[in-house]
């Protein structure tokens, strides 16, 4: 892992009204790193994907993507960005293979069918390119928008809760082909999931927020001996989970 | 301006057509119907060849005003139906390729209704649009223009407040309609509401139309204020619907659509 930063955030501020959802946040993600994004419902995470998007303008700080200004550079900078949640579809209405070709268009791919195919290979789900989107099971689209976030082979991959709907099986498959697509073409990630081992499994780094502010970050074993003062030889990231979020004397 | 990201925005919409039977019906079916039910009652009533001229002329210019101002918007909004606006977003699109797209989208589908509605009228009425000459480049350029104001319009307001107004997509052309003067002189209307018609473009379209139509000379003066007024409107549309843009990413609700 190199130490090129690839995402630099200082002093990241976000208000909605009278609600603080982002207060001075500052972290960086290097080359290669994958970062795991956690925090309770309402901590900021999506609220700080939207606005590393560019889709929600932050009211202070400044994102740098690739050492650019990410306000003065958004389309240069999102050809080597890309994202996938499980609470978005794809185009409802268009096969598997159309949307992902609506897609590559929208990042322009070179040589976007054979990148298709090799996506819907890896993903093993070749067999679903006329299907519609609409037509599959929830697991099935979470594996095709997957397949849309890795089209243009990005450098920086946002991914928000990308497996939610998935069997353990499949998770389990896809955490496998995210780190070797990652190691191959040396993706920098960041991942939130309230799966615990999901992030375990997949992060290199772990980065917990809480009303808007990042209040520890570590390697999942170093917050798991740091945060609940053990000697520990796994991660145990669930703990700390309700370690950091929950308030002294609740339950 | 980046061809391959237009392109998409096209791509999504020619898929969404070809596997849609309600928007082929769109671009096909109501156009026609419309065209044969005022026809056929030109017909019935014995309106005289250059009144029916003004009926079937109105008819297939408000079509293509209709049809572009709503696709716009109705295009926009299926992102926001299927839920997918927000990978769209998260792309490299920029804006003016957004909406250059479904501009490019809803024209391209007027040209296909537009010529079914040509074929139709040659045949079953003896209409022939091509009796107004140049007149014709500039009426159609007119209304396109317009029709794009509106689009825009519908899409910054949609961004802004979300789907729930969004019927005002289909609801603004239909009201638009009785000020139009798309079947009927201005000097019909009441002599209050006649001051503020003027400043519709469309006004200015119709009475040009059936200015060539009844001598067959072309009317520069409306086609000319109609084109000063797409112009005014079609700057402020673009400033209200970046303003609206920017407000929506700043409160974040954009999101939320």
């Amino acid at each position: 892992m190199k130490n090129i930063k690839v995402l630099e955030v200082t002093n990241l501020v976000k208000h909605f009204g009278d609600f603080t959802a982002i207060e001075k946040m500052s972290f960086s993600i290097k080359e290669g790193e994958i970062v795991g994004f956690l925090g309770p419902n309402g901590a900021g995470k999506s609220t700080t994907i939207n606005c590393l998007l560019g889709i929600v303008k932050p009211d202070e700080g400044t994102i740098r993507v690739f050492g650019r200004d990410l306000s003065k550079n958004r389309t240069e900078i999102m050809q080597k960005v890309n994202y996938c949640s499980a609470e978005y579809n794809l185009p409802w209405h268009l096969t598997v293979y159309e949307s992902l070709f609506v897609f590559a268009k929208l990042y322009s791919v070179p040589n976007a069918k054979k990148r298709i195919y090799e996506l819907l290979e890896l993903f093993e789900i070749p067999d679903f390119k006329k299907e519609f989107i609409r037509q599959l099971s929830f697991g099935q689209r979470a594996r095709v928008s997957l397949c849309k976030s890795l089209l243009n082979k990005p450098k920086l991959l946002l991914l928000d809760e990308p497996m939610a709907s998935m069997d353990p099986d499949i998770v389990d498959k896809g955490i496998k082909l995210i780190k070797k697509i990652q190691k191959a073409e040396k993706m920098s990630i960041l991942y939130t999931s309230h799966n615990m081992w999901e992030i375990e499994q997949v992060a290199d780094i772990v980065m917990f927020i809480n009303h808007g502010k990042v209040i520890a970050r570590g390697t999942p074993l170093e917050l798991t001996k740091q945060e609940l003062k053990l000697e520990a030889k796994e991660p145990n990231l669930r703990e700390v989970f309700i370690h950091l979020t929950r308030k002294p004397n609740e339950f | 301006m980046n061809f391959d990201r237009v392109l998409a925005i096209i791509l999504r919409n020619y898929f969404l057509t070809i596997h849609q039977l309600e928007r082929f019906t769109d671009l096909l079916l109501f156009p026609i119907v419309g065209l044969l039910l005022w026809g056929f009652f030109a017909q019935y009533v014995g309106i005289e060849s250059a009144l029916a001229s003004f009926l079937v002329g109105g008819l297939i210019f408000w079509t293509i005003f209709e049809r572009v101002g709503s696709g716009i918007g109705i295009d926009f909004m299926w992102d926001i139906w299927e839920h997918n606006l927000m990978n769209v977003l998260a792309s490299p699109i920029t804006l003016i390729e957004h909406i250059g797209g479904l501009v490019i989208v809803a024209i391209l589908k007027v040209l296909v209704s537009l010529a079914a509605m040509l074929i139709l009228a040659g045949f079953v009425y003896g209409f022939n649009l091509a009796t107004l000459g140049s007149s014709l480049a500039l009426l159609w350029i007119n209304v396109v223009l317009f029709a794009v104001v509106l689009g825009i319009f519908n899409v910054a307001v949609v961004l802004r407040f979300g789907h729930i107004v969004g019927p005002l997509t289909w609801v603004l052309p239909f009201a638009i309609q009785p000020f139009s003067a798309a079947f009927y002189p201005v000097s019909v209307l009441p002599q209050v509401i006649q001051k503020i018609v003027w400043f519709l473009p469309l006004s200015h379209v119709f009475e040009g139309m059936r200015y060539t139509f009844k001598t067959g000379k072309l009317d520069a003066n409306n086609l000319l204020v109609a084109l000063i007024l797409n112009l005014i409107y079609f700057a402020l549309a673009v400033a209200f619907f970046i303003y609206m843009f920017h407000l929506t990413r700043k409160k974040g609700s954009i999101v939320k659509l």
